[in-house]
């Protein structure tokens, strides 16, 4: 950057002089902008937060949903397997005494052609 | 934007928070925009206006790149200004005597202002008198004359700085100023200094 002229510095240095002429109604009403321009990023910060509570809030109520139903369904799924596991034992034994039955008859039987 | 965090690193920063930064530009901004506008009212409008877009999107951005941010914002809103002005212009010829725009009554406000302790009244009126005329002459240049003449001589913006504000080329800015600077010269041949 190249050096400042002394016509550019006093110009400067008036300009800073301008600034400096600020009434006392301008300064108030640009402390008001001022003050109305981040109230507005505090209001948009706090009306970030229900929303983004209120999704979070609804997304864990839904999981738990999800999570209850998947539970009761695999308490079902279990119920119903063991209940497969009896019918199968009962035909299980009724096939043993079956079996018994015919190894019964057959020694019956060879002892006959015996 | 261009890089712009690389080309002001190694200022040092009056402020760190956003706050800071709108109290420390804000009267400059005003001063700038009452020049731009040549309305008081017009001018405190446009500054609120840029502090609230500054706020509601560059406030995460980093300090170092507010005020060009901020200058570009004001510079947008006051070609907006201009715009609508010149359309307003347009339709209602008649009335442009009466026009809100007409100069406003702010050098009142010179005579407000408290004068340095080491001033005697008559340097008081000199100062006054030649920041009225560097005032008047400063609103007669043309809109991107003074703007580049505002950022780069009253801001300190660097001649790359100035043009991310102004969204122009360097080269571009460079002619604005230069011209500003010759106009200025020309407009202020009786300026006289301390």
């Amino acid at each position: 950057m190249t050096k400042p002229t002394s016509f550019e510095q006093n110009l400067q240095r008036d300009l800073l002089a301008l600034e400096e002429t600020t009434g006392a109604p301008e300064i108030f009403r640009l402390a008001q902008a001022r003050r109305s321009a981040l109230a507005q990023e505090k209001s948009s910060e706090s009306s970030f937060f229900w929303p983004a509570f209120g999704i979070s809030a609804a997304s864990l109520l839904l999981a738990g949903v999800m999570l209850q139903g998947q539970l009761g369904l695999n308490y079902q799924q279990e119920a119903s397997n063991n209940e497969v596991l009896l019918e199968f034992e009962d035909d299980q034994l009724d096939l043993y005494q079956d079996l018994d039955f015919y190894y019964w008859l057959a020694d019956i039987d060879m002892d006959s052609a015996s | 934007m261009e890089n712009t965090v690389a080309v002001v690193a190694d200022k040092q920063l009056p402020y760190t928070t956003v706050e800071q930064f709108l109290k420390h530009i804000e009267r400059r901004a005003f001063h700038m925009a009452r020049l731009g506008t040549g309305n008081a009212d017009s001018a405190m409008d446009i500054v609120q206006d840029s502090m609230y877009k500054l706020v509601e999107k560059y406030s995460t951005k980093q300090p170092l790149e507010w005020k060009p941010l901020f200058y570009r914002i004001l510079s947008s809103r006051l070609t907006d200004y201009y715009r609508r002005k010149a359309v307003r212009d347009r339709l209602f010829v008649w009335s442009k005597s009466t026009s809100v725009d007409s100069e406003d009554s702010f050098p009142d406000a010179l005579a407000r202002a408290p004068g340095r302790n080491s001033e005697t009244p008559d340097e008081m009126l000199m100062r006054s008198q030649r920041i009225q005329q560097l005032d008047r002459s400063v609103q007669q240049l043309p809109n991107r004359q003074r703007q580049a003449f505002m950022l780069r001589c009253w801001e300190g913006l660097s001649t790359i700085e100035t043009a991310i504000a102004m969204e122009i080329s360097e080269g571009s800015v460079k002619t604005h100023y230069s011209r500003a600077m010759h106009a200025l010269r020309d407009m202020l041949e009786d300026y006289r200094h301390d």
